[in-house]
């Protein structure tokens, strides 16, 4: 007598769910205790403190423990592949079940479902039980409706990808433990090697720019753990669509590609590191090829980048790579006795490393004619209005120099930036004080875009051609385009001194300020824009602009910005911008490096070193040394401390030339 | 019917089956014979369509095995370790054999508790050996199998459960026309079942036997002449091995008994004795004509 038989075979499931239920038992548990028993728990303690906090600060479900649900989205999922792919991993198991009267894309179909419950479920029934609480108590303060369903998506769309990532190695290997590792291992690849190219291009090129490679910022998006990380510390992230649809898309493909693995899968190869024997050399140079570009990086970044410890690093990274790989494959650590596949591996990577350093491209050499040449985009880090000047990605498409004059004048320096080989080298790029980098991106008439990137040891060697660029309109407003952008309202304005903060909202005083400050920053020195950075500001000016998403823009406010003191000496707002002598009880001088630690402690400390240091408590000379301070600089550290128990209001930096004579006698 | 052809089976660079043909009628038991490593259970478990041969066809009844879930249905395989979920009770293995395989029969399975006497519901893991050996085959004719593959099923049972084993594989073959395959190393262990038997020796399949043929086929004969005898009679003959202490010849032949004894009667010997062999001895004197020391392939 026949039974029926039906596609679904009932004991395969509540074998599996016997074996591993566990899971997902485990994973609902730990979600109810993270959201629904946390909200009960903050609910009916009833703190109005913590309500308020909840309020404020928690705009998502990720909020409640957000670092443990991380961790369970990373942990679960591939647990859960881990499990249900262990049938086809144990040997004896294998053997059994592929004995059964079942297709394999049937086994395929209930292996990977029953898993695939174990991360669907739970987060399911913790929606609802979600849904309901928000019915019986007033929650609103953590979470509405809307939230719920984030979570859901959200969730749901990241544990499915890493669980498909999962699972598809499991098909690669015939290994559990392989399984687990090199499933983490496949989710920060995308990110991991393209770190490792940009690093090693970087120490190699000189003029690589990260942004010469903008298909590898790319693949940070695709690097989940990146993700992960971002949905549980920032509350307010918003990921846009296209993100969510490429990671479905991408697990519908690994698990398409799993299924069509799975169906060739020799059996056998329960038990063994790989389980495809055409994939075992891919993976034994992909494995050879990272720890080499690895060793690379390390002893570069270790030996200030010598060619002699890069290669010394590609070597012995190729080399370890190269026996942990046959280890892993054979899972014995005798693997010495065959070298004709490393050597060959060698051979090529010698050549192709020696062709980056020799710039066979002529990547290094090469500097565009004016002609060619549309515009120019240009940035000098290290002057203060870059610093926050926003992500430099969404502008590499924009020029900020397109006057001819001007982009010679870019050219000029990177011809000097190439003919003197100790400047714009990447090696040694130790930074000092005056050290910045410079990035030209040119856009050329041909339509193509060269993106080049130099380490300058100490700007005052490129000075002659920096300084038209950086004191030209063009350069100024653009590397400020936030504030001249006409389309942009600043919702506010923070006016900080040494003591004190206030900030202005009405929009009438805004406008007064910023039509002030683009004035006054247009007349800034090249002196002052490269020194201002380098110390901590006394003064400072911040705006908040108004966007979907809050940005802040921070700038100091320099001596030399008249117009702008003079708003805020009408406005009244000038308070504890300039130190009066009234406020200082001491000054402490001193011309040594080392000493600018202790600023801080220096009233504390008991004994004062008084050949290092000059301690002035008289009012006139308090007087007269406050006045010294313009925003340039120099190897003279001077201190200064308020009333009350000497405490440091600010510090800054002068040249011995500026200093009167008591204090140059005193040092002598 | 089973029937292999041509088959293929590589681990990486390994011929691990090379080139093996053979065909087991239905209703018979063949016996597959060989050294640890010779191939017996990669061949068996390509026969069971566990894994897929790189060359060659594999077929039950005409039709090629891999993924064939209408066949599969009828076959069970007995691997040499066997397989059982953990934690599993006889009775929960069998619901699982009940929903996978369509021909479960209760019924017998009732009866075979009784006449076992082991506990359905106790953990098959806390069974000695020999009663898991005993569950297997259990739950294996239950689900009525028409095809029933062994690996080294008898290895380190006593001989009390052996010959239980063995009474129910033949039951079967002779009540269901069930077909069955059973790998060995050691001829002794499944001379007394198996109707065919094949030696496979380093992926290869030296030798394929008809065992009622075989021993009808092959003759120790032991011969002595009153004079030196004439060497036409030995060309004449089909011999596999040749000795002589003193004058007595001791020879084994390859042929049909009457002719044997035909052409040595024209000789006229003064003693001729047709003696009994055991099958262990036709397999060496066999495996002599084909160069190979059986001692070496078989133990």
């Amino acid at each position: 007598m026949r039974s029926k038989t039906s596609y679904f075979k009932k004991e395969l499931w509540k074998q599996a769910f016997r074996s591993f239920g566990w899971i997902g038992i485990g994973y609902f548990l730990a979600l109810l205790f993270l959201l629904p028993l946390q909200i009960i728990m903050v609910k009916t303690k009833n703190d109005p403190n913590d309500i308020n906090y909840y309020r404020q600060n928690i705009d998502s479900l990720f909020g409640l423990n957000g670092e443990i649900q991380g961790v369970l989205f990373l942990i679960i999922p591939v647990l859960a592949a881990v499990f249900t792919s262990r049938y086809m991993h144990v040997k004896g198991s294998a053997d059994f079940i592929h004995s059964l009267p079942l297709r394999r894309s049937q086994l395929f179909a209930h292996q990977f479902l029953i898993g695939y419950m174990m991360i669907l479920i739970p987060v399911c029934i913790t929606a609802c039980v979600l849904f309901v609480l928000s019915g019986v108590m007033d929650v609103e303060f953590i979470y509405q409706s809307k939230d719920i369903l984030n979570w859901f998506y959200e969730t749901l769309t990241f544990t499915t990808f890493l669980y498909a990532i999962a699972y598809f190695v499991g098909t690669l290997t015939g290994m559990s433990v392989v399984q687990g590792g090199l499933s983490f291992i496949f989710i920060i690849f995308p990110a991991g090697i393209s770190m490792l190219i940009n690093e090693n291009l970087n120490m190699l090129l000189e003029g690589f720019s990260v942004h010469n490679a903008s298909f590898f910022s790319f693949s940070s998006n695709l690097t989940p753990i990146w993700w992960f990380m971002e949905l549980s510390n920032k509350s307010n992230l918003e990921i846009a669509n296209w993100i969510y649809g490429i990671y479905w898309l991408l697990s519908v493909i690994f698990i398409g590609i799993s299924l069509m693995l799975y169906r060739i899968r020799p059996i056998e190869s329960a038990n063994q590191t790989i389980a495809f024997p055409l994939l075992k050399p891919i993976f034994k140079f992909g494995i050879t090829f990272c720890f080499m570009l690895l060793g690379g990086v390390y002893f570069g970044a270790v030996q200030q980048q010598s060619e002699g410890w890069m290669i010394f690093g590609y070597i012995c990274g190729a080399l370890f790579g190269y026996l942990l790989a046959k280890m892993l494959i054979q899972k014995t650590w005798r693997v010495f006795d065959q070298w004709k596949g490393f050597m060959i591996y060698i051979g090529i990577s010698i050549v192709v490393i020696l062709s980056v350093m020799f710039d066979w491209y002529g990547f290094e050499k090469n500097v565009p004619d004016v002609g060619e040449v549309e515009g120019i985009y240009f940035v000098e880090q290290n002057t203060f209005n870059n610093w926050y000047g926003g992500r430099l990605d969404q502008k590499l498409e924009q020029s900020n120099i397109t006057n001819p004059d001007l982009m010679e004048k870019v050219i000029n320096l990177h011809d000097f930036i190439l003919v003197n080989d100790h400047i714009g080298q990447n090696q040694d790029n130790t930074y000092m004080e005056k050290s910045t980098d410079i990035e030209i991106i040119y856009h050329l008439k041909n339509g193509k875009r060269m993106v080049r990137q130099y380490f300058i040891p100490s700007i005052d060697e490129v000075e002659e051609y920096v300084k038209p660029i950086l004191e030209s309109k063009e350069y100024k407003q653009s590397s400020l385009d936030w504030l001249n952008d006409k389309n942009n309202r600043i919702r506010s304005v923070a006016v900080s001194g040494y003591d004190y903060r206030q900030q202005v909202t009405d929009q009438q005083t805004i406008n007064k300020i910023t039509d002030a400050l683009k004035q006054d920053y247009l007349e800034t020195s090249y002196e002052e824009m490269i020194q201002s950075r380098r110390y901590g500001e006394t003064k400072s000016l911040e705006f908040e602009l108004e966007s979907e998403r809050t940005y802040f823009y921070h700038l100091p406010l320099l001596d030399s910005y008249s117009k702008v003191l003079k708003v805020l000496e009408q406005e009244e707002l000038d308070r504890g911008l300039s130190i009066h002598s009234t406020d200082v009880s001491m000054i402490a001088i001193t011309n040594l490096q080392k000493n600018e630690e202790i600023f801080y402690e220096l009233p504390l400390m008991e004994e004062i070193d008084l050949n290092e240091w000059m301690l002035v408590e008289d009012h006139e000379q308090i007087e007269e040394l406050i006045s010294l301070n313009n925003d340039v600089g120099g190897t003279w550290k001077i201190a200064f401390y308020g009333p009350y128990d000497k405490n440091l209001i600010d510090a800054y930096q002068v040249s011995e030339d500026q200093l009167p004579s008591y204090v140059t006698d005193y040092f002598e | 019917m089973i029937q292999v052809q041509n088959v293929v089976k590589k681990y990486e660079k390994d011929y691990v089956l090379n080139d093996v043909s053979l065909k087991i009628q239905r209703g018979s038991i063949y016996g597959l014979l060989g050294s640890n490593g010779a191939g017996k259970t990669t061949l068996l478990k390509t026969i069971a369509g566990i894994i897929k041969q790189n060359e060659g066809a594999v077929e039950l009844e005409r039709k090629p095995v891999f993924e064939n879930v209408g066949l599969k249905e009828r076959m069970i395989f007995i691997p040499d370790s066997l397989f059982f979920f953990s934690h599993y009770t006889v009775a929960q293995m069998a619901t699982f054999y009940m929903n996978v395989y369509p021909n479960w029969n209760q019924k017998r399975f009732d009866q075979m508790q009784q006449a076992l006497d082991l506990d359905p519901n106790r953990k098959i893991q806390r069974f000695s050996k020999g009663m898991q050996r005993q569950v297997a085959f259990w739950l294996a004719l239950c689900a009525m199998p028409d095809y029933l593959i062994l690996d080294e099923p008898f290895d380190g049972l006593d001989p009390v459960i052996r010959r239980k084993i063995k009474s129910w594989i033949i039951q079967d073959v002779a009540e269901r026309e069930m077909t069955v395959l059973v790998s060995s190393h050691n001829l002794g262990e499944v001379e007394d079942i198996c109707d065919a038997v094949g030696i496979i020796h380093r992926g290869k399949l030296m030798l394929e036997k008809d065992l009622d043929e075989l021993k009808s086929d092959i003759h120790k004969v032991q011969i002595a002449f009153k004079d030196e005898v004439d060497q036409t009679l030995f060309e004449e003959l089909d011999i596999l091995h040749q000795e002589k202490r003193g004058s007595v010849y001791i020879c084994i032949i390859r042929g049909d008994d009457q002719e044997v004894e035909e052409i040595i009667d024209q000789f006229n010997p003064v003693v001729f004795d047709i003696l009994p062999l055991t099958l262990e001895e036709i397999f060496i004197y066999e495996m002599e004509g084909v160069g190979y020391a059986i001692e070496n392939i078989l133990l």
